[in-house]
This record gives structure tokens, sequence and C-alpha cells, in this order.
């Protein structure tokens, strides 16, 4: 079945462009260009993901974001003006699923609403993100992407460290495979990493301190790897 | 060494104290001096009321009895004798002198012929008849021409003067009466309740001086603070427009001046902000036309030059935003963070060896100095060689990171240079490479912002080495 997309943007060109632009990859595509539009829009029709604008005249972007989420659990993906990091981290309080800067590339505002269909897909309901990961002393910040100890302290992960406590991390105590370990860094941001997942692990056992009898991440021989604490996921 | 105080308050202390005590020593000296005087009138009233009293008894005394007067009146201070001739060549001619004779005769009541020989300050004699009481001195000899003032010979005695004066008066039956008299030393009594009370009037001045000229310097030195702070940090707090006027007002100016090149700056730092803000539209606008276009050359090529348009507008609000402080201050393990940066560059092709380890975390802002390392590394990934060293090292206060590479340096005439924004060395090369010019522009402000500081240095051996230090905790 079309997915529905609703396009908020006050610029009418951006909007037009949009409309072709996801029109030609099948998906139905609705455009409004300020909030009372918007509303309009979302009775009339059944829509599956909004894309919003931060910067709207009257009404802002935020504003809107934090009225729909209060009222339903609709995938909402934030335009953003590029780098503005304050922005960017309170549109993901006020509950929206992603963000991309503006000026985007347009494959990658593809890539991420396919992302957030294929999520709210999977679990019916997008629900509030989840911001951090709290296991052991620990608390993983899926935001700025650092860890912070039981004192405060940020200590920073490198971003293939970071991807993979965070999988061990959204499965614990079920043993990873290398293989499926491996699977994370081909993601979209494929790079050259020539370390193997061994030597990440080792490097993420020596940040979380991990050297006791009862470490946190557990090797399971000839199986893969494993988080044993609980984690608590926090929005 | 230099004896005057460099500072405004040492100076301005100097002067209320040097010139309090000259007034107080003047005015002492002068009072003193009065009392002194005062003393030495009514010694001298006292002398020519004693001298004319002898006089007069002499006199009237017959001839006979006269011999006998004299011995028993011959007491020190006072010496009469009758054996001395009149001295023809005169007497003095001294206002002194003359106001004498005008007082014994005024107490005669008789215009006797009288003469003053000699007025002698603080003589030997003098001293000896006072120092000898009982006994009498030897008649001096007449004074001669010269001898009006002091002998040469009297030295040694600081105090007021002991007057030695030898007169004759011719009485009416034409004896000679030759009188010495000495005024005996006075007595200064030194006022020491009054020198007390100088001397505590003297000390409470100089502190309550003191008080008042430190509250008055205390202002301009903040204000000398400030302004040397102002260049690094437009956002310091206002000075305050408190204390006497003309400080009061020095700080209203300096903070109207401090707000108005804020304003300044921010206005322009706005319009720039607008600027590379709507160059976001059309670029994106751009991107999704060029969706249209059938994959070509062309479009590649167009694509490329939107990314670079992309970058520098990035880095244009980065760098105005640099300074700015957006992100939250966070306890950061600064190891870990190295770690985890280099670990990041690898991505990209450079291979940094990390030397040395911060012994506690420090307090820093992570998104923004992970900014500004990227781009040091970058750097000298770019211009220099993918073998980069970095180390860490410390002192009590300061942390330094040092990044260095074995390219081919940068002549050092350039070294400052390259912090300004949108200066690129070797256009050629820069655009060939991509640069923005604002990579160290970002990196400094971001190192600024953090208290710290970010230069360039040769690095031995050839190459090019960045130095960032930060405040440790």
């Amino acid at each position: 079945m079309e997915k529905k997309i609703l396009v908020v943007d006050d610029d009418p060109e951006l909007r037009q462009l949009l409309h072709e632009y996801l029109g030609g990859w099948g998906y139905g595509v609705l455009l409004a260009s300020d909030g009372a539009q918007m509303r309009e829009q979302l009775e009339r029709h059944t829509v599956d993901l909004v894309i919003l604008d931060l910067m709207l005249p009257g009404e802002d972007g935020l504003a809107l974001c934090r009225n729909l989420r209060a009222k339903s659990s609709l995938p909402i993906l934030m335009l953003t003006a590029s780098g503005d990091e304050l922005n960017r981290i309170i549109g993901l309080e006020m509950g929206a699923d992603d963000y991309i800067h503006k000026p985007f590339i347009p494959r990658e505002l593809l890539a991420r609403v396919k992302n957030i269909l294929r999520r709210s897909g999977d679990s019916g309901a997008a629900g509030m993100p989840v911001k951090a990961l709290h296991f052991a002393n620990w608390i993983l910040d899926l935001n700025a992407h650092h860890l912070i100890d039981a004192n405060g302290v940020v200590v920073s992960l490198s971003s293939g460290e970071f991807r993979l406590l965070k999988a061990l991390a959204d499965h614990p105590q079920r043993v990873l495979s290398r293989d499926q370990l491996l699977e994370i860094f081909s993601g979209r941001e494929a790079g050259p990493f020539d370390r193997t997942i061994d030597v990440m692990i080792s490097r993420l056992r020596r940040r979380l301190g991990d050297d006791s009898e009862e470490p946190l991440i557990k090797t399971v021989r000839n199986e893969g790897y494993m988080l044993t604490a609980n984690v608590e996921r926090r929005t | 060494m230099r004896i005057l105080p460099r500072t405004l308050f040492g100076q301005i202390l100097l002067a209320l104290l040097a010139g309090l005590i000259a007034a107080q020593t003047v005015g002492f000296w002068l009072m003193l001096d009065d009392r002194v005087r005062l003393g030495e009138r009514l010694r001298g009233t006292y002398t020519a009321q004693r001298v004319a009293g002898f006089i007069s008894l002499v006199e009237h005394a017959s001839p006979d009895e006269r011999e006998r007067l004299l011995h028993a009146l011959n007491i020190p201070p006072t010496s009469l004798t009758l054996a001395e001739p009149w001295h023809a060549s005169g007497g003095l001619e001294s206002e002194d002198a003359r106001a004498f004779i005008a007082h014994i005769r005024k107490e005669l009541g008789e215009n006797l012929p009288m003469q003053v020989l000699s007025i002698r300050h603080n003589s030997r004699h003098a001293k000896e008849l006072e120092f000898a009481p009982g006994r009498l001195p030897p008649p001096p000899p007449l004074p001669n021409e010269d001898e009006g003032g002091p002998p040469p010979g009297a030295r040694g005695y600081a105090g007021p003067p002991i007057v030695f004066l030898v007169g004759q008066v011719k009485l009416p039956d034409g004896a000679v009466l030759t009188f010495r008299h000495t005024i005996p030393r006075p007595n200064v009594d030194w006022p020491l309740r009054l020198g007390s009370l100088l001397l505590v009037l003297v000390v409470s001045v100089a502190l309550l001086a003191g008080w008042a000229v430190r509250r008055l310097t205390r202002p301009l030195a903040s204000l000398a603070d400030a302004a040397s702070g102002l260049a690094r940090n437009l956002e310091q707090p206002p000075l305050p427009e408190s204390g006497p006027l003309e400080v009061a007002r020095a700080a209203q100016a300096f903070n109207s001046m401090q707000r108005d090149l804020k304003r300044y700056v921010e206005t322009r730092a706005q319009a720039l902000a607008a600027v590379s803000h709507d160059l976001r539209l059309p670029i994106t606008r751009l991107r999704l036309r060029m969706e249209k276009l059938a994959d070509s050359e062309l479009r590649e090529k167009m694509e490329h030059d939107l990314a670079e348009m992309d970058d520098m507008i990035g880095g244009t609000l980065a760098f105005l935003r640099a300074g700015s402080s957006q992100e939250k201050a966070l306890r950061l393990d600064l190891n870990a963070f190295l770690e985890s940066v280099n670990e990041d560059m690898l991505a990209v092709g450079a291979r940094v060896r990390l030397q040395g380890e911060a012994s506690q975390p420090i307090l820093a802002r992570p998104q923004a100095l992970r900014r500004c390392l990227v781009n040091l590394l970058d750097n000298a990934r770019r211009y220099g060689s993918p073998d980069i060293d970095m180390s860490v090292s410390e002192t009590n206060d300061r942390l330094t990171i040092r990044i260095e590479d074995r390219g081919a340096g940068m002549p050092p005439a350039e070294m400052e240079r390259v912090f300004e924004p949108y200066v690129r060395l070797e256009s050629s090369r820069a655009r060939h490479t991509g640069g923005t010019g604002l990579g160290l522009a970002i990196a400094r402000a971001i190192a600024r912002a953090h208290g710290g500081e970010l230069a360039l240095a040769p690095r031995a051996g050839g190459g090019l080495c960045a130095i960032l230090t930060l405040p440790k905790q």
C-alpha cells in the first residue's frame, strides 16, 4: 500500500520539489505551508510520516511537533538548519523520530524516510524515542554518542565503539555473533574499519574499566559476545 | 632601584603623607620658636629691669658705699664694676642694643649716657658663668670691631642661645658702671603632649588617606583588568559603576563601549549567519532539481560544487558559533576522548600516535572540542603527513596537547595569519584540497571559548606543530 507523507514547509518551491522527488519514489505526498494547513491535511487523510520544517512562520516546527506527539505516535522527521546542535537536541526531546539538516542530499532524506517508515512498521507505534540506555553504573547517551560514568564524567567513544556498544545494549543478555556485529559496520556510513570486532571489544572493555571476574561484556567461546547487565531504556 | 612607588596608590599616599609631615614639622617648629621668643622677650625685660635696678642703687649710693654695694650685688648672672673706664670707641648700634638701652632708660626714668659694648650669643664665658655659679667670671675682653656675632669657637650647642651682655653707663657724678649680664639658657620644655597629639594626627590621617586612596584606585585596577580582558572575551560581566564620580564615569563609558562592541560584532555575525542560513534553501532546492537530471559528469561536478558550498556555509556558521556556548560543559575523560577522536580519524586515513595522558577529567564541551581536534588533525593529514604524533602533557594548571606532522611545514611569518577566517595558504593547493579557510579559525575560537589557546610552531626536524593548551580544573 502506498505510504503517505505530509511535507510541512513554508517554501512553496521546496514543497513542490519534495512532492516530485518523493512522489517519484512511490510515496503519496501531501503538502502544507503552516500549522493550520497541516492539521487540515491530517484530518482529511491518513498520514504515515510528517516531514516538518523547524523554522515555520507563526507556530514553529517545535511547537507543532510537541502538539502532534501529544496526540498521536505519528512518525516525525524534522528538517533543521545544519549544525544547530541545540535545535537538534530539542527537536528530539520534543518527540521527533529523526532529523535531517538542510541542505540535505536527497538520497539521504530518502534513506531516513525509509528507515523511519520501516521502524514504525516494525513496532506498530514509534512512541517516544529512547534517549539513553542505563546499564550497570553507566549511561549510554544516544544523542551525544558517549558514555557517562557513575561520577558524571564523559567517556567518549569512537563511532565504531558506539555502534558496537549500542548493538550489544539493544540486545542485553543475548549473544551476538561476530557476523551480526560486523553487519553493524556495513551501514550507511561504511568506512574502512580495519580493526576487527575483537580489537574493538577489548577497547570497549577498557573504556568500561571492565576487567573484573564478571565482565560486563562476556566472551562466549565460538559464538560471540554478550552484554551481561540489565539495560534500562529511558526516554 | 627606584625610590618612588609606581602605583597610583603609592604615589598619592606618598604625596599626602609627605605634605602632611612637612606641614606638621613646620608648624611644630614655628610654634616652638614662638615659645622660645616669648621666653627670650620675658627674660630680656627681666634683665633690663634688674640692670636698671642695680644702676639706680649704685647711682644713689654714696661713693664709699658703692664698693660694698657692688660686692653684694655681684651675684651671677650679673657682675658689676666701677673699675673700667668709659669705652670710647662707642657702643653697638644694633637694634637689640638700642632697644635694651631704651628699656633701661625707661625703667630708670632718666636719660643717662649709656652704651652696650657687646651682645654675644652663646659665648664661652657665658657658659662658664652659667655652669660655675658663685664664681665671678673674669671680665671678658672688650669687644673688637669684628666681635658682634657669635664667637668662632662656639659650637656643639644647638639649643636656644645664651646671651652675654656687656654695657656701660655714666652715672651723673661721672663714675662709669660696667655691667656684665648673662641671660641664662631658657628651659625648652618640649611639649610632649602636643608632640604626641601631632603624632596621633599624622598616623590617623595616614591610615584614613590610605583607605580613601585605596578605594579610589581599586576601581581603576579592575578597569585595567577589564580592558585587557576585553579582546578575549566580549561577554565578560560589566564593571560595577560605583566609586568616585570620575571612576564611575570611566566604568560607565567602558561598559557602554563593551555593549557597543558586542552589538557591532553580533550584528555582523547575524548578517553573516543570515546569509549563510538563507543560502541553504536554494542549495536544497538545487539538489532536488538535480535529481531530475540524468546521471552525468556534469551532474557529478555540480554536486561537488554544491557540497563545497555546503561546507563553506557549515564552516561559517560553525565559526560564528564557536565562541558561543550552546553546548553544555561536561566533565570529560580526556584520554578516552582523544583515543576515540584518533580512532575516528583512521576512517579518513590519518594514523595518530598518542603519547602521554591526562591525570584527571577536564571540564569541556565534548562536541566543540572534538571539532577543534578534528580540524587540527585534518589539517595535519591534508597538508602534512598521514602519520601524526599527538602528545599530552600537564603543568599545575594547564594541559597541553601537541599535534605534530612531518609535512612541509609553514613559513613562520604565516603562522599567525592562518588563524584569520578565510585565509588559506597557496590558494591553488587549497582549492585542490578543498579547504574552507575556517578550520583553524574555528579551532582557535573553540580553544579560547574553553579558556585555552591554540598556536602553531615549527616542528624540530621538519613539519608543523599545533599546540593546544586548555585549563585544568
